[in-house]
């Protein structure tokens, strides 16, 4: 009987037709998105900017209400889920996290266990070995008693990181976590990510500026383009000479990494490349 | 980052400091030096402290009354004690009929000022936020002034405030006017003083003075035009200075229930405004009903303000002073300054009441301009470091 249920009731989230906008100004910034998205998925979102990326994070997090269409998390709609309940299954880690008040990084951390908190009671036993967890997997248990203003924005970023993991979810939605990093930061952060969605199963929605990382993370990439869903699928398929050609416009070149194999976009040309040949 | 700043007055090793000579959470210095982090709570030590206060300020007066005294006769009205009087019945009327009143109302006073300072602080995320700064008492001072022009009784009115004893109906209408005063103020200060979803540091200041001058001006205009004051006028004024305005046990029939109610609602809420430095969309995400926690926030906030105005009239800065101090040794989690701030600022103004009573005796200096005069000074020394970190 359970296992009959079970198979009726989609896993995951279910967007359908999905039509929001990120402010009360009323300009639409998803404009019809359907999308599912099974549990254990690492989906990278891609896009122009103003695509609608961080509105449809935003709304897979419930903090943004469609004004049409439905979405479900496990067969129920997110706006029938409590949000204490939500929080304890869904982390989102904003592009920049900036603490109005000076607050320690294990301080900060510890705000992640606010769902799994009573009223009225303390730090448990369970909390703090979430904490301690999250900043172990990070790596930044060194830091837990520095100001995280005082932090770089590498360390700030994967104090924030570990502020998600501490809420221990079991849906990560990243938006742009790798924008303000360097390549070799970017690499540390996403190793941490992609280990808890290998050994954990963890569901990642991953919001990328960079075409290539979300390619080389994620296995299947979503582009979105004025608020609508413009490919689905593998990297070398989403991210095709005549998908990027219809979003980015005619200067991307796709080519195959060399050592990993997955799709990779090139700048088909140098930036002023006509002058540049004129000059030699 | 900003480490170029010289700092070496508090020297940590290890703890890069910006421009504070103290860490932003004690924990910090406790971990460096390897020492355990305390497990007491320091709020048991302000409850100690608030306890020592209440005694001592129902001691000293005019009349000096010996500690074993007070202590009996409290004990023995409250029923914990049976002890035979060893003292006059005169005595025990100073102190169960007179000061005990006045004290509990200045300690109720001064917890519901300090722990509506920190709801504001940490709902505005501003450590400038505090009902008097606001304008929000002055929204209950409005209030409660108004509803003495045209309140039920109007005659027994301007008694109603200071004896409220003299009308039942009175004693409930006057604070409630109170009440509605702060909610609505603290509601439009809120909605003016909003930009997106944040707010700035300006802007709030600011609203708050405006709407804070505008009613205050409304306040002074009622009494003016009010001739059925007539020489309960002095009083009335010494109310809006900030005097204690406690003279028996009626009048903290309404106001103790309200604030004690209003502190455990305000533990509650701190749980909440703790995520709320991540911005609005960041504490929802963590779970935190943001909308529910704002208004409850306001209200809660507003309502504590309002109690300490109907206590003790307009007492300025003790909801900016008592948690910023008190931030120093807690770090800066809600859910230990709220209860720290609501036995600190108990004690922290039956302290300044007593000064109050001793700085020109045998006049009695309404304990308001005290903290505006200690308060004020302290305002402007963490403007000017809330404006050097940003």
């Amino acid at each position: 009987m359970a296992g009959a249920n079970s198979a009726r009731v989609p896993r995951g989230f279910r967007l359908e037709g999905v039509v929001a906008s990120y402010d009360t100004s009323g300009a639409k910034a998803l404009c019809g998105v359907s999308l599912a998205i099974e549990p254990g998925e690492f989906v990278a979102v891609v896009g122009p900017n103003g695509a609608g990326k961080s509105t449809l994070l935003q709304v897979l997090a419930g903090l943004v209400k469609p004004s049409r269409g439905t979405v479900t998390l496990d067969g129920v709609a997110l706006r029938d889920h409590r949000r204490r309940d939500l929080a304890r299954r869904i982390a989102w880690l904003p592009q920049r996290l900036d603490p109005a008040f000076d607050i320690t990084v294990e301080g900060l951390v510890a705000l992640g266990r606010t769902p799994h908190r009573s009223l009225w009671g303390g730090d448990d036993h369970a909390d703090r070995l979430a904490i301690d967890g999250a900043l172990a997997a990070t790596d930044t248990t060194e830091f837990r008693d520095r100001l995280v203003q005082e932090l770089s924005g590498g360390e700030r970023q994967r104090v924030a990181l570990a502020m998600s993991l501490a809420q221990m979810p079991e849906v990560l939605l990243l938006d742009e976590p790798t924008t303000h990093l360097d390549p070799a930061h970017a690499q540390g952060l996403l190793d941490v990510v992609a280990r808890k969605h290998r050994d954990e199963g963890l569901t990642v929605v991953a919001v990328f500026h960079d075409l290539n990382l979300a390619a080389l993370a994620a296995g299947r990439v979503v582009v979105i383009d004025g608020g609508l869903v413009v490919a689905d699928g593998p990297p070398a398929l989403a991210l095709a000479p005549s998908v990027l050609a219809q979003t980015f416009g005619p200067v991307m070149h796709t080519v195959t990494h060399p050592v990993v194999g997955v799709a990779q976009v090139l700048p088909a040309r140098a930036p002023l490349a006509c002058l540049r040949l004129e000059i030699s | 980052m900003d480490t170029a700043l010289p700092s070496a007055v508090f020297p940590v090793p290890g703890i890069p400091r910006r421009h504070v000579w103290w860490p932003a959470d004690p924990r910090q210095i406790y971990r460096r030096f390897g020492l355990a982090v305390p497990t007491f709570s320091l709020s048991v030590l302000l409850c100690i402290g608030l306890v020592g206060a209440v005694v001592a300020g129902v001691a000293w007066g005019a009349v000096v009354i010996p500690i074993h005294v007070v202590v009996g006769v409290i004990s023995n009205h409250l029923g914990l004690t049976s002890v035979v009087p060893t003292w006059t019945t005169a005595q025990d009327a100073i102190v169960w009929q007179v000061r005990f009143p006045r004290v509990l109302g200045a300690a109720l006073a001064g917890s519901a000022l300090a722990t509506s300072g920190a709801l504001f602080q940490g709902l505005f995320r501003n450590p400038m936020a505090d009902p008097f700064v606001l304008g929000i008492s002055s929204g209950a001072a409005f209030g409660a002034t108004l509803a003495l022009l045209v309140g039920p009784a109007a005659g027994l009115a301007a008694v109603g405030i200071l004896a409220p004893t003299a009308a039942g109906l009175q004693a409930m209408f006057v604070p409630a006017a109170g009440a509605v005063g702060a909610v609505a103020t603290a509601f439009v200060v809120f909605r003016i003083s909003r930009r997106g979803a944040g707010f700035l540091l300006t802007d709030l200041l600011l609203a708050g003075f405006a709407v804070g001058s505008m009613l205050t001006a409304a306040t002074t205009a009622v009494l003016v035009l009010n001739d059925q004051m007539g020489v309960r006028i002095r009083l009335v004024f010494s109310w809006l200075a900030g005097g204690i305005a406690v003279n028996g046990w009626g009048h903290l029939a309404v106001a103790a229930p309200v604030v004690l109610v209003g502190l455990f609602v305000a533990y509650a809420l701190a749980h909440w405004l703790d995520p709320l430095v991540l911005g609005e969309a960041g504490a929802a995400s963590v779970g935190v009903p943001v909308a529910m926690t704002i208004r409850v926030t306001l209200a809660t906030g507003a309502i504590l303000s309002a109690s300490a105005v109907t206590l003790g009239g307009l007492i300025g800065f003790v909801g900016l002073l008592v948690p910023h101090m008190l931030r120093r040794l807690t770090g800066p989690s809600n859910r230990r300054l709220v209860p720290a701030c609501a036995f600190g600022g108990g004690a922290f103004l039956v302290t300044a009441d007593l000064l109050a009573r001793f700085v020109l005796a045998p006049v009695e200096l309404p304990v308001g301009i005290l903290t505006a005069m200690v308060g004020g000074p302290a305002f402007l020394a963490i403007l000017r470091r809330a404006r050097r970190a940003s």
